[in-house]
């Protein structure tokens, strides 16, 4: 059996390693751990048994700062996200042997896309989840307040988009009462950090009217921490509706999918909530001009019915008088035929015995006193003869 | 017709009515015939009067609320 020296067995694995891999090769793999020293940056890559999560695999690789400081900004603007650990990644590498650090993996391009693909995976995957647990739409059941002014906003307090998101509520002038949660907003830790701060909003004393979360803005930032399970669920389930700020400019996360309404950005947020004051405020100003409306209208038909009703007032009373006149005239000149002034006016008289009218001559004796009136003046005089 | 004032329409009416009936009796006191066409012909006048002046009192108020 052969001895060699530890530098002559190294020599001998670092020209059988670079015997064996002429070439580049493409590697698929997870990120384990990851640390950017001196602009390098040094990966733990793993294989895990998909079922178990057993390891059965890791390796050490580096990208050199050089190369780093390129494949960096490529993958954070393709893939939309940051690298970092717990990502699945297909790297270009040079397997190297090195006698004095050992075996190391040299990455010279990565391809964003199949990230992106696992990623999309996995957020099917947690869209299933939600669905068969039956809370995926729970949150967008909820019945949304019609003036929602009482607002839980978890978000950074120095966010630019926090900071926008204040600014333009406070123009609108309608007296929101907000109350900050503070939450780390993006990154591996964001999770765990908002759904904490949805703790403490459910379990104030003061009620709110609506969840807000929202995000930064600024650069693109890695917000694949919105399509984790936990976050999505506590969304999904919690009490009050949640609005979504997020601010990103690609697709949906599964925080915008559970969430009651999902918008783009801090300041839509806003923008929405004035609207809807202002839609309600439209709304009153409308109703109060058509109730103004009905009331005139009102006014105007009673007036009318109340001119008519003095027209037939007029009438009846008129006709009322003409009734009576009527019969007045049907009285006078029933008096008149019964004056007997008018048949002493063509020379006739009247004739009086002890008060009564002499109308027959056999009523009377010689020697009575009668009284006779003529149509001026009257005289007495003594009955001396009667001629029947 | 000393008390007008006092007399209502009503009252004036129901005088009249009974002086014309007993003018229209045959055998009506002619002595007092004069008075009481006299009377009845005031009564007449003065239901006139109350009527013109109901209706003149009605129109006035019936404008005043037309003009509202």
């Amino acid at each position: 059996m052969e001895r060699l020296d530890l530098i002559d067995l190294q020599k001998r694995l670092e020209q059988a390693v670079n015997d064996a891999f002429k070439e580049p090769c493409w590697v698929r793999a997870e990120i384990n751990r990851m640390d950017v020293r001196n602009g390098h940056c040094h990966l733990e890559l793993v294989q895990k048994e998909p079922q178990t999560d057993r390891l059965l695999a890791k390796a050490q690789a580096v990208i050199w700062a050089g190369v780093f400081s390129m494949l960096g900004p490529f993958f954070r603007t393709t893939a939309g996200m940051e690298l970092r650990a717990g990502l699945q990644v297909l790297l270009c590498v040079e397997p190297r042997f090195h006698a004095l650090y050992g075996m190391s993996l040299v990455v010279s391009d990565i391809d964003p896309s199949y990230t992106l693909g696992g990623l999309e995976m996995e957020r099917r995957k947690t869209l299933e989840r939600l669905e068969k647990e039956g809370i995926l739409n729970m949150n967008r059941e909820l019945p949304f307040p019609r003036l929602p002014r009482r607002l839980a906003v978890i978000s950074s307090p120095t966010a630019a988009g926090y900071q926008d998101f204040t600014n333009h509520l406070e123009a609108s002038s309608f007296g929101f009462i907000l109350r900050l949660f503070p939450a780390l907003m993006q990154g591996s830790e964001a999770p765990e950090s908002i759904i904490k701060a949805m703790e403490q909003v459910a379990d104030a004393s003061v009620p709110f009217d609506l969840l807000i979360l929202i995000r930064g803005g600024g650069a693109v930032a890695d917000l694949h921490c919105y399509d984790n399970y936990d976050l999505a669920a506590h969304i999904a389930q919690f009490p009050l509706p949640v609005i979504t700020g997020i601010g990103h400019q690609r697709d949906t996360h599964i925080a915008d999918r559970v969430a009651a309404l999902s918008l783009k950005t801090p300041t839509a947020v806003a923008d929405f909530l004035a609207g809807l004051m202002e839609q309600e405020e439209d709304s009153l100003i409308q109703l109060s001009h058509r109730l103004e409306r009905a009331v005139h209208n009102r006014i105007s038909r009673e007036k009318q019915d109340l001119l008519h009703m003095i027209k037939d007032i007029k009438g009846a009373v008129r006709w009322l008088i003409q009734q009576h006149t009527h019969t007045l005239d049907i009285l006078e000149e029933r008096i008149r035929k019964n004056n007997p002034l008018t048949l002493l006016e063509k020379g006739y008289s009247l004739t009086l015995c002890a008060g009564r009218t002499v109308r027959d001559a056999s009523a009377l004796k010689a020697g009575d006193k009668v009284h006779t009136v003529l149509r001026k003046g009257a005289f007495d005089a003594t009955v001396e003869n009667i001629e029947q | 017709m000393k008390k007008k004032t006092e007399l209502s329409y009503e009252q004036a009416r129901e005088e009249l009515d009974i002086l014309v009936s007993s003018l229209e009796q045959p055998d009506a006191d002619l002595g007092m015939i004069s008075a009481k066409v006299k009377r009845a012909l005031e009564l007449v006048s003065y239901c006139r009067d109350y009527l013109h002046q109901v209706q003149e009192d009605a129109e006035k108020t019936l404008d005043s609320n037309e003009k509202e």
